[in-house]
């Protein structure tokens, strides 16, 4: 059984380090502190969080600094563009140094693969994986996961459809890892043929759901039946240079754009979720169904990081 | 005739045996095994013997005068997983190793994810490589890229 005395101190590097007790504990703590936000204004005064990112980040980085700032903290932000890094420094030299400064907590996200684990193995800091190039990004999942519980109230026998680019999207990959910890959860793999799922990591989870894979003309007639449809972008950069993959570009982006004709057939309570930032994948005009959830999922971001940071700092709200 | 005796007799040193067909020549090459190394002694590699356990043909390398880190055993276990190492002390055997992959790897095979922070030798972050015995296959500690034995890019 997972207890809150568990997280103090821990790192967090991989979605998979989690048990679905440990995901439901951080879900409970997520729920007690949006209901009660008050409550908890000052349960992690004089903590500091640094935060490396090392890659752009809106509503990731945003979101840990309104997390910490709302439980009491504080925050540094380590600016990567006037740092050292640019006169050469390697990444063990940053750590080493900024842990002089006595942080509380490393929130990094960093353009090579297994940089947080790395991170973690160099410091005793607690490190919070905040993406790290095309591995992981677990609070990105938790949020994910913490949303779809928050709307249907279980994930457990979820009907969920997953969009867009399958094969480099590292959301993608962890959301469909941390589902493997639910029972019966049948899980609807939407894409393009050449960013398809990675086989191997279906091989690993079709044993714990029922994964089926689709082509994006099929996408309306899936959703149909389905809870939720999580949508993640098609970047251009994954198609060859040149001509020919702007007109390939072009063509995958014209059928892979959701409008409100397409929801013509989903259930009453069905929800749109993605990571966000969108480009052309979803029309404005979904904004307005009550069907489109994705800024709320947003929103989330702020209080499951509220819970992460508060488990693993050792928060006291009185 | 067929039980490796042929290849040479060793008072002092190792012996290996059950090595696959065509890997006796990358353990000579990864234990370093030259000139200067032998400083004189006896080296004997045979190739083509008669394997129960190999299903068919099996080669035999037998070098006096060197014995054999835990290190250099582990790179045997990578090129011929299941091979016997014999240590030969006064010309006989005082331990019998069947080599295996260890479960976890550092500094000996390196990631195959070349965005792997372990490929930037700036950041100076050591191969850690775990072995699923069971899958027969390899995953980094970092990155967590899997990749089969065959992909396995050994580091020397």
């Amino acid at each position: 059984m997972a207890c809150k005395k568990d997280f103090l101190g821990r790192d967090i590097i991989s979605i998979s380090d989690f048990s679905r007790e440990e995901l439901e504990l951080i879900f409970e703590q997520t729920n007690q502190i949006k209901r009660n936000p008050e409550e908890f204004a000052h349960s992690l005064d004089g903590k500091l969080m640094t935060s490396l990112f090392f890659e752009n980040s809106t509503r990731t980085k945003v979101s840990f600094q309104f997390a910490i700032l709302r439980l009491g903290g504080q925050y540094s932000a380590w600016d990567v563009t006037t740092s050292s890094i640019q006169k050469g420094e390697n990444l063990p030299d940053t750590i080493k140094t900024l842990e002089q400064f006595l942080p509380s907590a490393f929130v990094l996200r960093h353009n090579q693969d297994g940089s947080a684990q790395f991170v973690a193995d160099l410091t005793n800091v607690p490190v919070i994986n905040a993406g790290d190039g095309k591995n992981e990004h677990p609070t990105q999942t938790i949020l994910d996961l913490y949303t779809i519980k928050e709307l249907r109230g279980k994930i457990d026998g979820l009907n969920i459809a997953i969009a867009g680019d399958l094969k480099y999207g590292r959301t993608t990959h962890s959301l469909v890892s941390a589902l493997s910890n639910y029972e019966d959860c049948n899980v609807h793999l939407i894409s393009p043929e050449f960013l398809k799922f990675p086989k191997e990591l279906i091989s690993e989870f079709e044993n714990s759901m029922k994964i089926s894979e689709h082509d994006l003309s099929e996408m309306e007639k899936i959703i149909s039946d389905c809870n939720v449809l999580y949508m993640t972008r098609i970047q251009r950069e994954r198609f060859p240079e040149g001509t020919d993959g702007e007109i390939e570009y072009k063509k995958i982006s014209k059928s892979y754009h959701l409008v409100p004709e397409m929801l013509k057939k989903v259930s009453p309570n069905f929800k749109i979720m993605h990571p966000l930032p969108r480009v052309s994948e979803i029309d404005s005009s979904v904004d307005k169904t009550p069907y489109a959830h994705y800024f709320e999922e947003a929103g989330n971001g702020m209080w499951t990081r509220m819970a992460e940071l508060y488990l693993l700092l050792g928060g006291n709200n009185g | 005739m067929d039980n490796g005796k042929i290849i040479g007799y060793i008072q002092n040193g190792i012996v290996v045996d059950h090595i696959p067909i065509g890997k006796i020549w990358e353990i000579v090459h990864i234990l370093g095994i030259d000139k200067d190394k032998l400083n004189g002694g006896r080296i004997s590699l045979g190739e083509g013997y008669e394997s129960k356990r190999l299903d068919g043909r099996k080669g035999i390398l037998k070098v006096e005068g060197i014995t054999l880190s835990d290190l250099e055993l582990n790179y045997i276990a990578l090129i011929a997983e299941g091979a016997n190492v014999s240590f030969i002390k006064d010309g006989e055997v005082k331990e019998k190793i069947n080599v295996l992959i260890p479960s976890r790897l550092e500094g000996i095979v390196a990631c195959t994810n070349q965005g792997c922070i372990s490929k930037d030798a700036r950041q100076k972050a050591p191969s850690v490589i775990n072995y699923d015995s069971k899958t027969e296959t390899f995953r980094c500690h970092y990155c967590n890229h899997t990749f089969g034995k065959n992909e396995a890019e050994v580091l020397i």
